[in-house]
Parts: structure tokens; C-alpha cells; sequence
């Protein structure tokens, strides 16, 4: 069952509402009260024998989601129910949520922590109250909620922003999750003060969270597209009429979905500098596919554009740190991406005038502007090609030749010194003085 | 055969002969017609070009019109005496040989005037074997004198305005080579402040250089076209095919295969080579230039393969700009042996004598009209075909 977070008074809700109030009637007409419990629970001093506290505070408990709804301690320590000496026989069971809460925790038995927790039943996973709490569960829609929106960050990263429970999973996971925090999501929940901005429930779900590589989970890559489509759905619209969502919904596993451009938890706007999409990093990002030789092949795509790009003034510049000038975006588009064969392509011949005139308005004339990323030199427009050829051929004959006749000027006026150093004096010397002839020094 | 005549003044190497020396002029100032009629008489037969003037202000007046290489002045004159005649002499040509005949009574005077600045004096009565001596002595004594000048002085190479050109020039040139190399090595200098694109600065340095440069390049083409020291130095850079058959007799001599080196004059070809690689690098990176920093302009009038040459040729061409000079011009003015560590001329603008005569000789000969060797050579008297009429003022 699928619960929507922004919405809880779904009709299922209500209705679970209405269900969870008979349950709560018939067990109050039943024995023990809250109150009978409190007696002794309400000291704050109580603790079990080993030293645990087993206080409960009755003012947490009144507020809480289930004391606001009237239930009794026993409708959760259901092993109490019926108990007449006290103290009560000791150890309780652990509590069953899934008494009431059946849906949600067959949510949670598929998922990671279920199935962690099956496997090792003493371990680090969470459980019900590791995320709701105990007597203190308050509805998600409480800003004191645990689970309330802008606090879901600190009930995850609980566990996975601790390095001794986290990090036993997997390494580096805890700087990632830390990386949400400097992100444009995380920024938006935690500086803007945002409740819509996404949290780690909106991607990873919450009681049927699973493993990215499990593909029941939400961050699957199949998935990924349709998850940040619920807040993103005008881009997920544009990215699924271009090639790479062409191809994506037909299953083609190697184009890129959302992450693989904008990343996951350190996400950032195209105008951060850190962003992978920032116009100083786009080429990059899109080289990570289109620069990768067995993909290339795989799809015949054109070679060698990272190189011609970078050897642009367009590349040199932005290499520099110039951003107005053209990545590979400003032509080719981001998430309407299109081949440059279709006639809806930015790249498309018909449309070039129109794509270049964005930046270069004079740029619009009838003119065959040639061959922009020339891969192979041949590519290239004969007349740069044969002027590049002619400087570089003109260069290196001026140096040699340079260099030549300083070599044998140097030679001649070492020579000349080091004959009119063995000369007496400069007086007897016909001119020149320090050019002097040869063979009058021999 | 016309071909071979026109060819032999290219081929053949430019030396100094007597022969082309003007005959020495000389002007005599005397009251008595009798001295004049004889110094002109014994001078002329020698191959002097002699004229006479009978005062003091006559003489002054032909010396302010025309120089002379020698003036004889009588001391004793009515109108002005010869004292005075010398002051004025050397006012107005500072480099005159003033000489003074003079009487036995008038020794002391003529002292005198050696001291305000007479090269030397002659005692009446002379016999023309002794005035022609006392003539040929003066000559070499003037000769030492203007030496002795030419070594403390130097020799003006280049104007203040030339030299001016020069310090924008390689200041803007600089600045063009400093701001625009990152875009050779990008990924060298892209964290570089000032030199990454994006503090903006580098490019607007490298514009603004360049409009300095171009507006240098300017003015030094009015300066060669217009003013006379301009004209005359662009004259002397012109390349000629005799630069070659230099070239050629350049290289033959630094190998050893030769003994001398060729007689260049103001400017030796690679001079040249770097003026005239100067003056095509500015061309054509102010064209290309100019189409990148407009490139729309550019793309609305030619297509992208003239804005991708232009790209290259400014690339490639401040490459070999750079190279160039970078390589010749730092060893021709700071590591050639005898400048290291550098030449001081482009401060200065003068050369020593020493240098002069051992690198510009005709161009010393063309300023001094002395054949280009160290001691001082006195060309008379010269054997005349016919003794030649008054010099006409």
C-alpha cells in the first residue's frame, strides 16, 4: 500500500483511524488502565534491576499520537494484558506495531532494515521506534514529529551519519549522506526552511526503503526518473522526448538518468561551482559517456568531441574560467537532448542559425558554417588546416634558422676575443678592432 | 651589357674610397687682398676649393651659409679683429677649424684664441711649402679633435620620439605576450588571478595593449613618412638584395671563412629581419585580432572557417612573434658578448665610436664623411685634374 507523505488524511488513514479507536473501546472496557500503569512508571526513578530506566513521562505520553488516541499501555505490551501481581513478571516481549499497523510493516519486513534485522536480530537496523520512537510517536505532520519533514534528515542520519553503525555497511556511506546536507535539497530544508524540499524519504522511501541495487527500490536506476519526477515532473516530461529518455523508456541501460548528470545527495544547482552541470563542468560530466570508447562504439557515436571542444575557443575560454562562452549544453540542449539527425535537434543544420545566433546574433547568414567538431584533422576546413601547417612550418624554420646564426655569431666573437686576448694591444691592429682578421692572429 | 651594370653596385661591397671625398674647403678672411690672393693661389694648386672675404663680417657671413672644413683669419682687421671673428665662428658652427695667420707682434693674441677654441695659428711670413704643411697638419689635428668628440659623444642611433616608440612598444608587447599565453596553456593558468578568463581582467589588459600598440604602430608610420629623422631611418631599413649577398658574406665570415665581415651600414639584416617581422607581426595580429574581438561582426561577413584561420594565425603568429624575440632580439641587445648584460642604446640612443666602427661602418662614414677606421686618415691633398674655380657660396 502506498501512502502519500503530504497528504496523511488519505481515506485508508481515516479509516485506519476509525479502526484503531475500536480496538482502543473494547480494550479500555477489558482491565488496566494508563493510569494503573503510570503508578508506578510515572517515577522517574524507576529502572529495571540491571539499572535501565523504565520510566515514562505522562505528559510525553498524553501528547503522544497513540495517547491522544486513547490507547492503553497493554494495546501495545499486549504480553501485559491480563496481569494481576505486581511487578509484573519481567522481560516484555518486544512490542508488535504490525497489531495495527499491518500494511506498514509489510512494507518494512521486504525492506534492508527488515531484512537486516531478520538476519541479524541483535544488529544496528532500524526498527519502528528507531525512527518513530516509543511512547513519545507523535504524527508526521507534527513539526515535533521524528518523522516530521524538515527532521527526517537527523532521524536517518541517526544511524547514518554515525560512522560505528553506517560505516559497518558501507564505506564512505556517511560522507554521502553528510553530503545532503551541503546540497541544494539539503540547503532548501535546512537554511530556506522548505518543508517540499526533498528529503531522504522522498527518494528512498521510508517503511520500503531497499537498497539502490535492489531494483524494487525507488533509487534503482529504472526508477530514478520517476522518483524526481514527483517534484521535477515538467523536467522528467522534457528528458523523456529526448534521446537519452528515448531511450531510457524503451530500457537501454547505458543512458544517463538524472543522477548520472546532477548526482544524487550532493545535488546542487547548475549555478553552484561545485555543480557537475555548472557550465565549468558540463563537458566533463557529458565526456564521462561520450569520451568512453566502448559506449562510443556500442552506439556508433562520433568520437573525439571532448578534444575538439577543449581545443575551441569555446573550451580554451571556459577552461580559463570564462562561463558565458558555449558548452556542450548551450548547443546541444541538457534535458531535450537530441541527435543533431532530428529535426527538433538545436544541432539539427536547419536550427543551427537560430542555435549559434543565441550567443552570436550576426552569426545568421547563409553561409555553410562547416564542421564544428572536428574530430580528425581532415575534418577540418582545408584552408585553417593548411594555414596551421604553414605557421607551423614557418615557426620552426625562423627558429632553426635563428638559432643557427646565433650559433655561428657566437662562434665568430668568442673567436675574435679570445684572438685579440693573445694580441699585445689593440694599438697595432688594423681595424676592426675586435673582428680582427684572422690570419693576422695565426 | 646593361644587366651587369645594374647589378655590380648590388653584388660589389660599398667601401670607402678617397676619391669620393669632397674636396677640403677652405675659407680665408683677411683685410690685405695680397694674403688672400696668396693662400687662394697655393691652396687652390693643392686641390682646396678656396673662398676669400676681405673683413671680418663677410667672412661670418659666407660661414653662416656654407660650412667650410678649414677658415683662416687674419688677427689684425680694422672692422672686426680676429678675436672676435673666432667667437663668432664658433658660434655659429661649434665644430669649426678657425685658424689664424698672424704677425710676429701678434703672438700673444693668437694664444689667446687657442684658448677660446682656434685649432691653430700660422706666423706671417710663410712660404707655400709651409702653408701647405700648416694646412695638411690642421686638417689631421681637426680630425683628432672631431675623434676625440666622436669618443666621448657616441653617435645619436636612435631620436627620442624612436626611442619612445620603442619603450611602448616593448612594454604593450609584453603585456600582449603575458595575457595572451594562458590561452596556449589553459589548463596551466586557470587558477591564475588576473590571467584566468574569468576575472575579465585579462582580456581587457590584452585589448587595451593592444590598441596602445597598434596606435605605437601608427605614429611610428606617420613618424616614418613625415618627420625627416624618421624618413631617413625607414629608408636605411629598407631591405636591399645587397642585404643578401651581406647575409651570405655574414655567415662565410663568422665560420672563419673569410676575414672580414661585409661593411653594413646603419642597420645590419637582422636588424631588418626584426623591423620588418615587427612591422608584418603587427599587421596581422591587429587583423586577426580585431576579427576575434568581433567575432559577430566577423561571422556576419565570412564564414566560420575565416574566424577558425584567424583563430590560428593569431595563435601561431604570436608564437613566432614571441619566439623571435624572445630568441634573436635577447641575444642581439642582451647576450651578445660585447652588450652583455645589455645595450644601453634604447635608453641612450647612442653608440660608442668603438661600436660604430665596428658594426655600422658606412653609416659612420655616411654621418662623417671619414672612412670608418680607427685612426684618422687625411685624404689631401688630393691630385686634381684641373684646379677648380671658386667655390660658389
Amino acid at each position: 500500500m502506498k501512502r502519500s507523505l503530504l497528504n496523511p488524511k488519505s481515506k485508508i488513514q481515516n479509516l485506519k483511524f476509525v479502526a484503531l479507536g475500536l480496538v482502543c473501546w473494547a480494550a479500555l472496557a477489558n482491565a488496566q488502565t494508563v493510569s494503573d500503569c503510570l503508578d508506578c512508571h510515572s517515577d522517574s526513578g524507576l529502572t529495571r534491576e540491571k539499572g535501565g530506566s523504565v520510566a515514562v513521562n505522562p505528559e510525553v505520553f498524553k501528547k503522544s499520537v497513540h495517547g491522544q488516541a486513547g490507547l492503553a499501555c497493554v494495546d501495545c505490551h499486549q504480553d501485559l494484558k491480563g496481569v494481576k501481581a505486581y511487578p509484573h513478571p519481567v522481560p516484555l516481549k518486544p512490542v508488535e506495531c504490525a497489531t495495527c499497523h499491518e500494511s506498514e510493516n509489510a512494507a518494512y519486513q521486504t525492506s534492508i532494515h527488515g531484512q537486516s534485522l531478520a538476519k541479524t536480530p541483535k544488529g544496528d537496523a532500524a526498527t519502528c521506534s528507531s525512527c518513530h520512537g516509543t511512547h513519545d510517536i507523535l504524527p508526521p505532520k507534527d513539526p515535533d514529529s521524528k518523522t516530521f519533514r524538515l527532521n527526517i534528515p537527523a532521524t536517518c542520519g541517526h544511524c547514518h551519519l554515525n560512522p560505528e553503525i553506517a560505516g559497518k555497511n558501507a564505506s564512505g556511506s556517511v560522507a554521502k549522506v553528510e553530503s545532503y546536507f551541503t546540497s541544494i535539497h539539503g540547503w532548501a530544508l535546512a537554511k530556506a526552511g522548505l518543508v517540499n524540499a526533498a528529503v531522504c524519504t522522498d527518494c528512498h522511501g521510508s517503511h520500503d526503503i531497499h537498497r539502490p541495487t535492489d531494483p524494487k527500490s525507488k533509487v534503482a536506476r529504472a526508477l530514478i526518473p520517476k522518483t524526481c519526477s514527483q517534484c521535477h515532473l515538467g523536467v522528467y516530461q522534457t528528458y523523456l522526448s529526448s534521446i537519452h529518455g528515448e531511450k531510457f523508456a524503451s530500457g537501454n541501460p547505458d543512458v544517463p538518468v538524472c543522477t548520472n548528470c546532477h548526482n544524487e545527495h550532493r545535488i546542487q544547482l547548475p549555478s553552484d561551482p561545485n555543480s557537475s552541470v555548472n557550465p565549468a563542468h558540463v563537458s566533463r560530466t557529458c565526456s564521462a559517456c561520450h569520451e568512453n570508447k566502448a559506449l562510443n562504439l556500442k552506439y556508433s557515436l562520433p568520437t573525439g568531441r571532448l578534444k575538439s571542444y577543449q581545443s575551441s575557443y569555446h573550451g580554451i575560454s571556459n577552461k580559463l574560467g570564462d562561463l558565458t562562452v558555449a558548452n556542450c549544453a548551450s548547443c546541444h540542449g541538457y534535458h531535450d537532448v537530441l541527435p543533431s539527425s532530428d529535426p527538433r535537434s538545436t544541432t539539427n543544420p536547419a536550427n543551427l542559425s537560430k542555435t549559434c545566433g543565441k550567443c552570436h546574433p550576426q552569426g545568421d547568414h547563409p553561409w555553410d558554417i562547416g564542421k564544428i567538431h572536428a574530430s580528425k584533422r581532415m575534418e577540418e576546413h582545408w584552408i585553417p588546416r593548411l594555414v596551421q601547417r604553414i605557421y607551423l612550418l614557418l615557426i620552426a624554420a625562423t627558429l632553426m634558422g635563428l638559432l643557427a646564426f646565433i650559433a655561428t655569431d657566437l662562434y665568430s666573437r668568442l673567436r675574435v676575443h679570445r684572438a685579440g686576448k693573445k694580441a699585445t694591444s689593440g694599438a697595432d691592429r688594423p681595424y676592426p678592432i675586435s673582428r680582427g682578421d684572422k690570419k693576422d692572429k695565426r | 651589357m646593361p644587366l651587369k651594370a645594374w647589378l655590380e653596385p648590388l653584388l660589389s661591397e660599398p667601401t670607402y674610397t678617397p676619391g669620393r671625398l669632397a674636396p677640403v674647403s677652405v675659407l680665408a678672411i683677411d683685410d690685405d687682398p695680397q694674403v688672400l690672393r696668396r693662400v687662394q693661389e697655393v691652396l687652390t694648386r693643392a686641390g682646396c676649393l678656396v673662398d676669400t672675404a676681405p673683413s671680418g663680417p663677410e667672412g661670418l657671413a659666407r660661414l653662416a651659409r656654407q660650412n667650410y672644413d678649414l677658415v683662416f683669419t687674419d688677427l689684425m682687421m680694422p672692422e672686426m679683429d680676429g678675436i672676435a671673428v673666432v667667437k663668432h665662428a664658433l658660434e655659429l658652427r661649434p665644430d669649426a677649424a678657425v685658424l689664424m695667420i698672424t704677425g710676429f707682434a701678434s703672438v700673444d693674441t693668437a694664444v689667446e684664441a687657442l684658448k677660446l677654441g682656434a685649432l691653430d695659428y700660422i706666423e706671417k711670413p710663410f712660404t707655400p711649402s709651409e702653408l701647405e704643411a700648416f694646412t695638411q697638419a690642421a686638417l689631421k689635428k681637426k680630425r683628432e679633435r672631431e675623434i676625440a668628440r666622436e669618443e666621448a659623444q657616441g653617435f645619436i642611433r636612435f631620436t627620442p620620439a624612436e626611442r619612445a616608440q620603442h619603450i611602448i612598444l616593448m612594454a604593450s608587447f609584453t603585456l600582449l605576450v603575458i595575457t595572451g599565453f594562458p590561452l596556449l596553456m589553459p589548463d596551466l593558468f586557470k587558477n591564475t588571478f588576473i590571467l584566468a578568463e574569468s576575472s575579465l581582467i585579462r582580456g581587457v589588459i590584452h585589448r587595451v595593449a593592444a590598441l596602445i600598440l597598434i596606435s605605437a604602430g601608427l605614429y611610428h608610420l606617420a613618424y616614418s613618412l613625415i618627420s625627416s629623422e624618421g624618413n631617413r631611418d625607414f629608408r636605411k631599413v629598407l631591405p636591399w638584395p645587397r642585404d643578401l649577398i651581406d647575409f651570405y658574406h655574414q655567415v662565410r665570415y663568422n665560420l672563419g671563412l673569410r676575414n672580414k665581415p661585409p661593411r653594413t651600414g646603419k642597420f645590419n639584416l637582422m636588424q631588418k629581419v626584426e623591423y620588418f617581422g615587427v612591422v608584418w607581426g603587427t599587421a596581422v595580429m591587429a587583423l586577426t585580432g580585431f576579427m576575434l574581438w568581433f567575432e559577430n561582426q566577423t561571422l556576419s561577413l565570412f564564414p566560420l572557417w575565416v574566424l577558425d584561420a584567424a583563430r590560428i594565425v593569431h595563435r601561431y603568429e604570436a608564437i613566432l612573434a614571441a619566439a623571435t624575440v624572445f630568441i634573436s632580439h635577447v641575444y642581439q641587445v642582451h647576450f651578445r658578448p660585447d652588450l652583455f648584460p645589455m645595450s644601453k642604446v634604447w635608453l641612450t640612443g647612442r653608440v660608442s665610436r668603438k661600436e660604430m666602427l665596428e658594426e655600422y661602418p658606412i653609416e659612420y662614414e655616411e654621418l662623417t664623411g671619414h672612412p670608418a677606421q680607427e685612426e684618422p686618415v687625411i685624404a689631401w691633398p688630393q691630385p686634381r685634374p684641373a684646379p677648380a674655380a671658386e667655390v660658389k657660396p
